[in-house]
């Protein structure tokens, strides 16, 4: 009976949410019809809403989605390998850390972005370039939570791994990364955050594809309904992602 | 510490008058506190005690103003209360919530004084302060934070804060239930000593009968659900008490078995 | 500090800090070594990889004919200004979402809705109303940091200790220094690690707005650099944009622990 209460209490409110919103679009869609706004920076939203249909029905939203996230995606993969590597490694040498931290410190501040020409003289124009970008910005949190989370497991752990003389992989397959787990999930979880707002900031800046590239199109191509349109749709990507990477927090944290 | 004696407070007379209070809606509601009376003289320390869901907290947050009752009413010096007074100071169980952790001792023990002078007294507030840190021998961690202090330490600052709003009654709810035992014992006599150099009504709350004997003029058993008045004794053992002779008193172990039957006997 | 455990221990731990920092110090020579090296023997071709002495030297004449000065200069003053514009209405939109319940309810779910937005996206909105101009830029970062120190201000100030709320109702305090002398410090660990969020977000987006709009900036210049391959110039504008990252991050971080220092361990 309780939960059927909570359900309801989070129907009630979830719909108080929506209430502001719904309000906004409203008043500017009585606006814009009433021609109050200026059509070409305030078009109303019913017409934006027909022009993202109309990029959905065309297949460049599917496609741009696609190209995005395979970016997002390749660069989280690459940075959670190096991420859990280098970590462990920091974690588990306090005279790698002491000697190789300062270097690798001096790197963190570096903004990405500041890195995308160095990608595109690298790499050129393409997914390769976008990944590496991605990759750097990701690396961090994985990296920093990896460290955290090893230096963090119960030495009797290691114990028990040296008493079974366990060799170095087993050690790191077996202990290490299942102990430290939770906390590297943390990490990833940040960095996936990080991973897609790079991404399109990397398409919006230089690279010719996905998300961010349409969304710079439309706007230079003078169609600011497509805009309008492109830009809810990142919008929605991203708070689907962060919706998605909560709950998989969420159970991993109860299991 | 003469000088305290000088912003010295004429104690107040409170009674309760057929409080109830009762939380919750429908099946969950659930009475705290039924029809509750009894009076405290001026000047008089009293000391509740009873087991846990006596409404002994919930009693304290009626009489300092934080909670209303559903029926019933506090009087103080024959006025009902309406509501929180600067009269009334309140020392909260948890000292590490009832404490600002961003503020310095002495930070903190001027946020009883804070608001209570107008316009720019800085410098009053800095003297009155600093007694104060005297009294409670506070002085030496003055500029300390209280994250930086043990427990007992921590629940001084809260009395010194108090202190510093110069109430008329002082409400106490188990401050030194999570003390260690000798720490607790000496911060027994020092607030016994406080209440009677100050001239302060004192409502003590705690779930340990033998520090209800030990520091009241009259102890009252409450017992729970709900929570009602079960037994009041006085107390009548001379003051100053002492933590060896006065508990190994006649007096107290008469009083402590009295007590100790009632409460065990539900 | 303490030096209660006399002289030695003291000696050996400076001495092993001073061992630490050789080492470190000399790992980070052993990488430009390795940098020089492979650039010495061809394996990669020098566009896209100069010789360290060439970005030092770079470097050094940037430096010394004051031409670093004003793409700093500009990209700094774009960025703290934008930060600025972002923590002060942040700090105060947030407050007022914080302390009410009911403005917690209806717009919060909006806010979220924000948050996980990628701020670079608003620049062709901000373009489309403001051109490419310095106050699109300020706008763009203003609006796209906004919402790490927006939502650490309503998290602060939502989260605010009950305990300490009824203590200043038994104090008989006014709203207005409940605020300021309750909810607000109890925010401020809320706060800081949202601006420290934000002037990261601040310093990325003025470096994109600025390769967009081709305004003076230590952003464009690397992009510059990178189309006429003077790969020297393009490591060096990366480097110092690492440094202003470095500095600003710990000039944040003195601020910090000065607020905070109730907070430090227990001594």
């Amino acid at each position: 009976m309780s939960q059927r209460v909570v359900i309801l209490e989070r129907l009630a409110s979830g719909w108080r949410g929506l209430v502001v919103p719904c309000v906004i679009l409203l008043v500017w869609e009585a606006l814009a019809c009433t021609g109050q706004l200026p059509p070409d920076t305030l078009p109303a939203p019913s017409r934006i809403g027909a022009a993202g249909f109309g990029a959905l029905l065309d297949g460049s939203i599917l496609l741009a989605t696609g190209q995005t996230l395979l970016a997002a995606l390749g660069g989280l993969v690459l940075a959670a390998l190096l991420g859990v590597l280098g970590g462990v490694a920091l974690a588990l040498s306090p005279r790698v850390a002491r000697v190789v931290g300062p270097s690798v410190e001096a790197m963190r501040p570096v903004p990405a972005v500041a890195l995308m020409p160095l990608a595109l003289l690298v790499f050129g124009f393409g997914l390769s370039m976008e990944v590496a970008v991605v990759a750097f910005a990701c690396v961090w949190p994985v990296l920093v939570m990896t460290t955290a989370a090893v230096r963090g497991i119960e030495p009797r752990l290691l114990d028990v791994a040296r008493v079974l003389e366990m060799g170095a992989g087993a050690r790191l397959v077996r202990i290490i990364v299942p102990a430290a787990l939770a906390r590297i999930g943390v990490g990833l979880r940040l960095s996936m955050g990080i991973a897609l707002v790079v991404a399109v900031t990397v398409e919006i800046a230089i690279d010719p594809r996905g998300l961010g590239f349409q969304l710079m199109t439309a706007q230079q191509s003078l169609r600011p309904d497509l805009m309008y349109a492109w830009l809810a749709w990142i919008g929605i990507i991203g708070w689907g992602l962060n919706r998605l990477l909560a709950r998989v927090g969420t159970a991993g944290d109860a299991s | 510490m003469t000088r305290v004696q000088t912003v010295q407070t004429q104690p107040a007379a409170v009674s309760v008058c057929g409080v109830s209070l009762a939380y919750g809606t429908g099946v969950q509601r659930r009475t705290i506190l039924a029809q509750m009376s009894f009076e405290v003289a001026a000047g008089e320390f009293l000391c509740l005690v009873g087991p846990s869901g006596c409404g002994k907290t919930t009693l304290l947050r009626v009489l300092a103003g934080l909670a209303r009752p559903d029926a019933g009413q506090v009087l103080v010096d024959g006025v009902a209360i309406s509501g929180p007074s600067r009269d009334r100071a309140i020392v909260f169980q948890d000292y590490s919530r009832a404490l600002l952790p961003w503020r310095t001792v002495a930070g903190n023990v001027a946020l009883g004084l804070e608001g209570a002078h107008g316009g720019d007294a800085a410098r009053a507030i800095e003297a009155r302060v600093a007694e104060l840190l005297q009294t409670m021998s506070l002085a030496h961690v003055a500029r300390h934070y209280p994250r930086q202090l043990s427990g007992g330490m921590q629940q001084r600052v809260q009395i010194a804060r108090c202190l510093a709003q110069a109430p008329r009654l002082l409400l106490m709810d188990e401050p030194f239930g999570a003390l260690d035992a000798l720490t607790r014992q000496s911060l027994q006599d020092e607030v016994a000593r406080l209440a009677r150099a100050e001239g302060k009504t004192v409502v003590f709350i705690t779930h340990d009968l033998e520090e209800a004997i030990y520091l009241g003029d009259r102890v009252i058993a409450l017992a729970a659900n709900p929570g009602r008045i079960e037994a009041e004794v006085a107390v009548e053992i001379p003051r100053p008490r002492h933590q060896l002779e006065t508990r190994e008193d006649a007096r107290f172990l008469a009083l402590r078995h009295q007590l100790f039957g009632l409460l065990a006997g539900h | 500090m303490s030096v209660d455990g006399g002289g030695t221990p003291v000696l050996r731990r400076v001495l092993q800090a001073l061992r630490d920092s050789a080492a470190a110090l000399a790992f980070a020579v052993c990488l430009v070594l390795l940098w020089h090296a492979v650039v010495a023997a061809r394996l990669v071709s020098p566009v896209f990889l100069p010789a360290p002495a060439r970005v030092f030297d770079e470097l050094c004449v940037q430096i010394r004919d004051a031409s670093l000065l004003e793409p700093l200069a500009a990209t700094t003053w774009r960025m703290a200004l934008g930060w600025a514009l972002a923590s002060a209405v942040g700090i105060a939109l947030g407050g007022l979402v914080g302390a009410s319940r009911s403005a917690r309810t209806y717009l919060s779910p909006m806010l979220e809705f924000m948050r996980p937005l990628p701020a670079s996206a608003i620049i062709p909105v901000a373009v489309l109303f403001l051109g490419l101009s310095d106050r699109m830029s300020i706008a763009v970062i203003a609006f796209g940091s906004i919402w790490p120190v927006l939502l650490a201000t309503v998290q602060g100030f939502a989260s605010t200790e009950a305990q300490l709320i009824e203590l200043a109702s038994a104090l008989c305090m006014r709203p207005a220094a409940v605020l300021r002398k309750i909810v607000l410090p109890g925010a401020v660990p809320d706060i800081m690690a949202g601006m420290r969020v934000s002037l990261a977000i601040a310093l990325i987006l003025a470096v994109v707005t600025e390769m967009q709009a081709s305004q003076i900036g230590l952003g464009q210049n690397i992009l510059l650099a990178q189309r006429s391959y003077r790969s020297a110039e393009l490591y060096a504008g990366i480097l110092v944009l690492g440094v202003l990252g470095f500095v600003l991050n710990q000039g944040l971080a003195l601020v910090e622990a000065r607020l905070l220092r109730w907070r430090a361990a227990p001594g």
